[in-house]
């Protein structure tokens, strides 16, 4: 068995990248998946913080692609879940310390001891995103729902594509589903509208992701917080099992949609 | 010729040949083949290649069209080479024409030796020089795909797209633009000046519409767009929308 390695990006910075593969990365533990998450967010590493795992770094990328350790010594094995590992970004150094070749050597090195490779991209385009992308089997996609975000995650999408990549999946992140209805922001159909792909994840407004990042105990350890169960929706439809979406409050809108849609006698597609 | 992605099927519409490219895997990138720019100290010289005129003229007015373009024809000289070539009257009015419709100065070099041609002494009107000065280069490149955000479209004729155009897409062409799907970025159609070009789609709520010369935006309170096929020509000087209604 050979991991499948998922890149987690967005294009716009802030919008939930490092909280989606901290979360993904435990939800899929707790399924008894072997998951290692990879910081490749060179000079502005947190998903460490996020895990929780910050005072226990020795080495990191860096050390591992310039030889100076291995990638074992670099691992570091989460306690509360000993199916999961994390290695670190460096802190001190730049994007460009690392190469998209290396970080397929990293990754074929690492495929034959884990299931799954979760790699925490850089916002943007440049160097850093290459890197990410790179040695990406599946590339997920976060965005939250306005205007600036989801014109990003548009453009990545075309990045993807051009990289000869499979078609990416969505994550809708902090969506407040008061304020769609209202009309003040995006609902889920209009994303999914402009950006034309398939949906593996909506993950509400909720304020325990907040309060768990700063405790280092990412939310999908928590059973009862809405968005630690929409973790563990995602990481059941990453693993092939046919989800439903769950329908937050007064988020029914795209249900009652797609019903009119086909009762619609004129209705060609949209 | 010019689009930045692998076509595998070799797509081909009405008898229209097209090529892909993949040169650029991250940017959809074009290179004209039928004239060169070249800077040097004291300017830029344009060089015309002996190819086909309406291509020359087309692809020109594509690379006027460029976001740098500003910048490189701001230069103190331009000079415009035609090796070979002999302009023919009409042809070296439809290059003054395409150059002042882009407030370009400009002088003529033939040979190395620069010799003002004939009819450029006497001051010009912006008017359309008379016959083909629409350069259309009649082919024709099909976009199998939406065209997302960043991505560029430039084409020396028609182009057509099965898929969206996505807010922060650009599409420039010589020719007409047809979209099968929905318009939500920049379109120019006629880049090269031609006014008779049309742009249709599924949906159209670009962001700007330019044809030929004419630009129009978006109105900035948003408005449900039309649902249904609509096309948008220019009419009395003006860039006009109009629902599509089949002919019978
Ligand atoms: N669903 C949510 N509800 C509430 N807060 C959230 C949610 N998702 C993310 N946040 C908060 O938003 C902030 C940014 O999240 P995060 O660091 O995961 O984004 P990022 O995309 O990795 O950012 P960067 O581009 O800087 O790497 C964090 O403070 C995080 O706690
Ligand atoms: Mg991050």
């Amino acid at each position: 068995m050979t991991a499948t390695v998922i890149t987690i990006t967005s294009g716009k910075g802030g919008v939930g990248k490092t909280t989606t593969t901290a979360n993904i990365g435990v939800a899929l533990a707790r399924r008894g998946k072997r998951v290692a998450c990879i910081d490749a967010d060179i000079g502005l590493r947190n998903l460490d913080v996020v895990l929780g795992l910050e005072n226990r770094i020795v080495y990191d990328i860096v050390d591992v692609v310039e030889g100076r350790a291995r990638l074992r010594q670099a691992l570091i094995r989460d306690k509360r879940l000993p199916e999961l590992q994390m290695l670190p970004a460096a802190q001190t150094r730049d994007k460009t310390a690392v190469n998209p070749q290396q970080m397929l050597k990293l990754t074929d090195d690492l495929r034959s001891e884990v299931d799954f490779i979760l790699i925490d991209s850089p916002a943007g385009i440049e160097h850093g995103f290459k890197n990410a992308i790179a040695p990406a089997d599946r590339v997920i996609i976060v965005t939250t729902p306005e205007v600036s975000a989801v014109r990003d995650a548009d453009r990545i999408i075309g990045l993807v594509e051009a990289a000869e990549k499979p078609k990416p999946q969505l994550i809708l992140n902090r969506l407040r589903p008061g304020m769609v209805k209202r009309g003040d922001m995006l609902a889920t159909e209009d994303v999914l509208e402009i950006l034309a792909i398939d949906l593996i994840g909506i993950v509400p407004e909720d304020e325990s992701i907040i309060t768990s990042a700063n405790r280092g105990a990412p939310v999908a350890l928590d059973d009862k917080a809405q968005a630690g169960l929409a973790y563990t929706r995602i990481a059941a439809r990453i693993l092939g099992q046919d989800v439903p979406f769950a329908v937050f409050e007064d988020n029914s809108t795209l249900l009652k949609r797609f019903q009119n849609w086909f009762r619609n006698p004129n209705g060609g597609g949209s | 010729m010019l689009i930045g992605w692998k076509n595998p099927k070799g797509y081909d519409i009405l008898g229209c040949k097209l090529s892909f490219d993949t040169r650029e895997r991250f940017d959809v990138a074009w290179t004209p083949t039928m004239i060169t720019l070249k800077s040097s100290g004291d300017g830029l010289t344009i060089t015309l290649s002996d190819g086909p005129w309406s291509k020359v003229l087309a692809e020109l007015a594509l690379e006027l069209e460029r976001p740098r373009a500003v910048e490189i024809f701001r230069a103190p000289l331009i000079r415009i080479e035609t090796g070979e070539r002999a302009l023919t009257p009409l042809q070296v009015e439809e290059l003054a024409w395409l150059l002042e419709l882009h407030d370009i100065k400009f002088e003529w070099s033939s040979n190395g030796t620069q010799t003002p041609l004939p009819g450029l002494t006497e001051p010009r009107t912006t008017e359309h020089p008379t016959s083909s000065a629409v350069a259309v280069w009649e082919e024709a490149a099909l976009c199998p795909r939406t065209l997302r955000s960043g991505q560029t479209i430039r084409y020396a004729g028609h182009v057509a797209v099965m898929g969206d155009v996505n807010a922060g897409a650009e599409i420039v062409a010589a020719g007409d633009v047809l979209v099968w799907g929905r318009v939500r970025g920049v379109v120019h159609a006629g880049a090269s000046g031609n006014d008779n070009a049309v742009v249709g789609a599924l949906m159209l709520a670009p962001t700007q519409l330019r044809i030929g010369k004419h630009i129009a935006r978006a109105p900035d309170e948003l408005q449900h767009p039309q649902r249904g096929p609509e096309i948008a020509r220019v009419r009395e000087g003006r860039i006009i929308i109009e629902g599509w209604k089949f002919k019978d």
